[in-house]
């Protein structure tokens, strides 16, 4: 099962395997093919509810076609609603010279950097710490559990093309930029997400019209040009022999052997928990207490009496290694805990062990919204919630405590 | 020819349809827009400077509000046509003309802005 993962988590081996793989297609001569078969399909395959189906069958025929020189590589996916860039934001990692190259130079556009370089393209002068956005459309068409909103994605996804420019911005010959498949990649994965999201909702369809519409675009109908159909052109020799592949086929990602990393569980990819501390993103960093951005978790344990003792104010400290009285102890609190009653202060003394160590309002925001839209980062933020989780459980459990 | 005007997130546009040519206007900016019959039962409104189509004109120009800041972004590069040339020119890459977009010093919204 193919894992379709976001471009930012790719290794530099990965992205090296990546543009090999699409070179070498392209040297072979199998590359053009696809960019023949998108021009034809200009309106069966958009405008309309088909959109979303012939690019499924689409990219996976090309990633198969790239698989076939190294079984290694899957598409990944630009999300065009985040930046893509490395943990200290000092870095693009999609507009890059081992990955897509940069924009085109400004005035001609031409595309002078990266494996695709002599590929005599055009891109858009863009500014690599930028992105298209689209963030909000997207999710308000994510929201309905209908198709026919569903699918106008494909606006803001067309957004997507015209913010490259060049020649993936246009819509005839798109595909000769590389880009085009982590475009489609994510317009792909959307539609997954969609469907995992709603699938349990009374009624939902995955996909729409069941019948009347265009031919080519109702649930049953078989597409161009798998089907051999001559119209709008002949295939040969892209498809030999006619196969009925119909949206009612491709509604299911991972019948199709695709696994998407913000879908399928298998996908997400298992983090140590200091790759997490390396990996976590620069506002993340910042928001950390100071303990636990130096911390391993090993002498978190080890250091954690020590730590919270160096946390109290200072005269408190002192006074833990003398004899106060308990009325100068009384003394010695902070304004909020003197003004609260016996009760309240024995409450904060019996904190079970390790709860005290990050005061309540010191303690990181780990839910997703404390990142905001970014929904690139929410496998790494689960995975850090789950190891935390189990950190704490584990120093619970070696004194003696539960979770 | 045929004229619709209509506000959309509080901007007037002006959908000119002289077949199978037109025009969308949108403040001062005009986007010129050709019908098309890719295949039987199925026509659409395209644009050489947009990467979307629409069996509505009226769509395409809301295409045209809501992402308007791209096609005017400093430096864009456009590599025009082919909308229609699936039925007769399909294995060549036209290059006919590739325009750049200068930055203008007047404020624009930043590229970044979510739609």
């Amino acid at each position: 099962m193919g894992c379709r993962k976001n471009l930012t988590r790719l290794t530099a081996a990965e992205r090296l395997a990546f543009t090999n793989v699409i070179n070498q297609l392209r040297a072979d001569g199998g590359y053009d093919t696809y960019v023949q078969q998108h021009q034809g399909a200009l309106g069966h395959g958009h405008g309309g509810p088909a959109f979303f189906p012939w690019h499924r069958e689409y990219i996976l025929r090309f990633e198969r076609a790239l698989q076939a020189i190294d079984p290694s590589v899957n598409l990944p996916y630009w999300d065009w609603t985040a930046e893509n860039l490395n943990p200290a934001g000092t870095e693009s990692l999609i507009w890059r010279d081992d990955f897509m190259g940069g924009p085109g130079q400004a005035g001609t556009g031409n595309l002078t950097t990266g494996p695709f370089a002599s590929w005599g393209l055009r891109r858009s002068s863009f500014n690599i710490f930028t992105f298209p956005g689209t963030g909000g459309t997207i999710a308000a068409s994510m929201a309905s559990s209908n198709y026919s909103t569903f699918r106008q994605i494909e606006s803001p996804h067309g957004a997507a093309h015209v913010w490259v420019g060049g020649d993936v911005g246009n819509a005839s010959i798109a595909p000769r930029d590389p880009v085009f498949w982590l475009i489609h990649c994510n317009v792909d994965r959307l539609w997954a997400e969609w469907i995992n999201q709603h699938q349990g909702e009374v009624g939902f369809q995955a996909y729409l019209p069941l019948s009347g519409g265009p031919a080519g675009h109702n649930l049953n109908d078989t597409m161009w040009p798998w089907n051999g159909t001559s119209i709008p052109f002949g295939v040969a020799p892209w498809t030999v022999t006619p196969e009925n592949i119909r949206p009612a086929d491709l509604l299911d990602h991972r019948a199709l052997g695709c696994t998407y990393d913000t879908v399928d569980p298998e996908c997400r990819p298992k983090i140590l928990f200091k790759e997490l501390k390396d990996r976590q993103p620069k506002e993340l960093k910042d928001r950390l207490p100071k303990e636990l951005k130096e911390l391993q978790p090993k002498e978190l344990k080890e250091r954690l009496p020590k730590e919270f003792k160096e946390r109290l104010p200072k005269e408190l400290k002192e006074g833990l290694s003398k004899e106060l009285k308990e009325g100068q102890q009384k003394e010695l609190l902070p304004k909020e805990l003197k003004e609260g009653g016996p009760k309240e202060v024995k409450e904060i003394r019996e904190v079970p062990f390790g709860e005290p160590f990050i005061r309540p309002e010191l303690r990181p925001d780990l839910t997703q919204a404390a990142f905001g839209v970014n929904p690139g980062l929410s496998a790494d933020v689960m995975a850090l919630q789950e190891e935390l989780l189990n950190r704490r459980n584990d120093i619970l459990g070696g004194h003696g405590h539960g979770s | 020819m045929t004229e619709t005007r209509f506000m959309y997130k509080g901007v007037e546009v002006i959908a000119q349809d002289d077949h199978p040519n037109g025009t969308v206007i949108v403040g001062k900016r005009k986007y010129k827009v050709s019908h098309h019959h890719a295949e039987p039962g199925l026509s659409m409104w395209a644009c050489d400077e947009a990467y979307f189509m629409s069996p509505e004109l009226k769509e395409l120009a809301k295409h045209f509000v809501d992402y308007g800041y791209m096609f005017d972004a400093p430096g864009r590069v456009i590599v025009p046509g082919g909308h229609d040339r699936s039925e007769h020119d399909h294995t060549s890459h036209s290059r006919k003309r590739v325009t750049t977009i200068k930055a203008k010093k007047t404020s624009r919204r930043k590229a970044t802005q979510g739609g």
